[in-house]
């Protein structure tokens, strides 16, 4: 077979297609590129929110906790969170919301996958630095009760951080020999991301 | 008023073109349920983007991106390999004629472009349609020198397909 009966193959399916109708049925969901990230920007504008809300929370705790070290180091850190908790959030918004399925294939494409790749990477890099999260938190905690736990308890503290360490190892193992979901989508998202690279023969869309 | 004059004329062009929906259904969807599925979903997406689209340029290319994102997007969440039309879809598909015999030239259609990646399945069905190498372009948002370069290679991959023995033995998943 040649190519110019695969092009006759196609005639022919051409010239049956034009027998159909298509109609818009109303009420139904259109499953497109958009309905899929509409979850995502829920989920965006709510992280975005939560980061709002801690940032603030945090930010006006470490000031009124300047003279304590304790408690002005977990504020900095809570902030410093919220404020990454933020970033990523719009950061992933505006590329949500540039992709709209009137774009050219490859540019719609590179960016669906490259949010993904990237969401990923994120969503790993805030499980890391979680694991250790909660101690700030448990610092910030007790200061509401007036009690400087650092300074009062420091043993109990370093053993919460020994904690925290724990869990990044549970969440390492996880991350790496569990086949966990997560490193299922980190695969298909690089396989994506390579797919385009190979048809586009690694240049520029 | 305006919203009805906007869909009169969306369902005009999309009866116009309609074609280009059942041909992207039938290259990334499997079975017969999900090229219906699919080929509404693209209708529905077209009508919900006709706002962005820009009337001073051609309906075609404009629906050949809307149509390839959204098959592309099925392709995806199916997570299998999806299979060019069979020629039973007609009969699957509303409104299709009935068919009184297979024809072995959708069949071996069906199987050479079974066989490419969705991305090159995109690029092949605009190299079959034998849109001119700048509205493919405009589709695929590639260069023309980058589309000439990637049929070239289309072409190639799929005569050493077509010359392959496994080409004429694999069968067809659709019962043609």
């Amino acid at each position: 077979m040649e190519l110019d009966e695969l092009k006759a193959g196609w005639a022919v399916l051409d010239r049956r297609l034009s027998a159909l109708e298509v109609s818009l049925v109303a009420g139904r969901a259109v499953s497109g590129v958009r309905s899929e990230l509409r979850l995502l920007r829920w989920g965006q504008a709510t992280q975005a929110l939560l980061g709002a809300g801690l940032a603030l929370a945090a930010g006006s705790f470490w000031v009124d906790h300047r003279d304590a070290a304790g408690p002005l180091v977990a504020g900095l850190l809570l902030h410093a969170y919220g404020i990454a908790m933020i970033v990523a959030a719009a950061r992933n918004l505006v590329l949500a919301a540039r992709a709209t399925e009137s774009a050219p294939v490859l540019t719609l494409q590179t960016r669906v996958a490259e949010l993904r790749a990237w969401r990923i990477r994120e969503g790993f890099w805030f499980g890391v630095v979680g694991c250790f999260m909660w101690v700030p938190m448990l610092v910030w905690a007790f200061a509401l009760l007036g009690v400087d736990i650092v300074a009062a308890r420091p043993v109990f503290m370093g053993f919460n951080v020994l904690a925290g360490f724990v869990c990044l190892a549970v969440f390492l193992f996880l991350s790496r020999y569990m086949k966990a979901p997560e490193g299922g989508s980190v695969r298909r998202a690089s396989e994506r991301l390579e797919e385009i690279a190979r048809f586009t023969g690694g240049g520029p869309v | 008023m305006a919203d009805e004059e906007r869909r009169r004329r969306c369902e005009a062009l999309l009866h116009e073109h309609r074609r280009i929906v059942f041909k992207v259904a039938a290259v990334y969807a499997r079975h017969a349920d999900d090229r219906q599925d699919l080929a509404q979903d693209i209708a529905l997406q077209v009508w919900r983007s006709f706002g962005s689209y820009d009337q001073a340029r051609p309906f075609a290319t404009w629906m050949y991106r809307v149509a390839l994102n959204v098959g592309l997007s099925h392709a995806r969440r199916e997570r299998e390999k999806p299979a060019l039309l069979g020629a039973d879809v007609l009969d699957a598909l509303e409104g299709g004629m009935p068919i009184a015999e297979p024809d072995e030239r959708l069949a071996q259609l069906a199987r050479a472009i079974e066989a490419l990646e969705p991305l090159e399945r995109a690029l092949a069905l605009l190299y079959l349609d034998e849109l001119p190498y700048a509205e493919i372009a405009a589709v695929l948002g590639l260069s023309e020198t980058n589309v000439g370069t990637r049929i070239a290679r289309l072409k190639q991959r799929l005569r050493r397909q077509l010359a392959s023995p496994a080409s004429t033995e694999k069968g067809v998943p659709h019962g043609t």
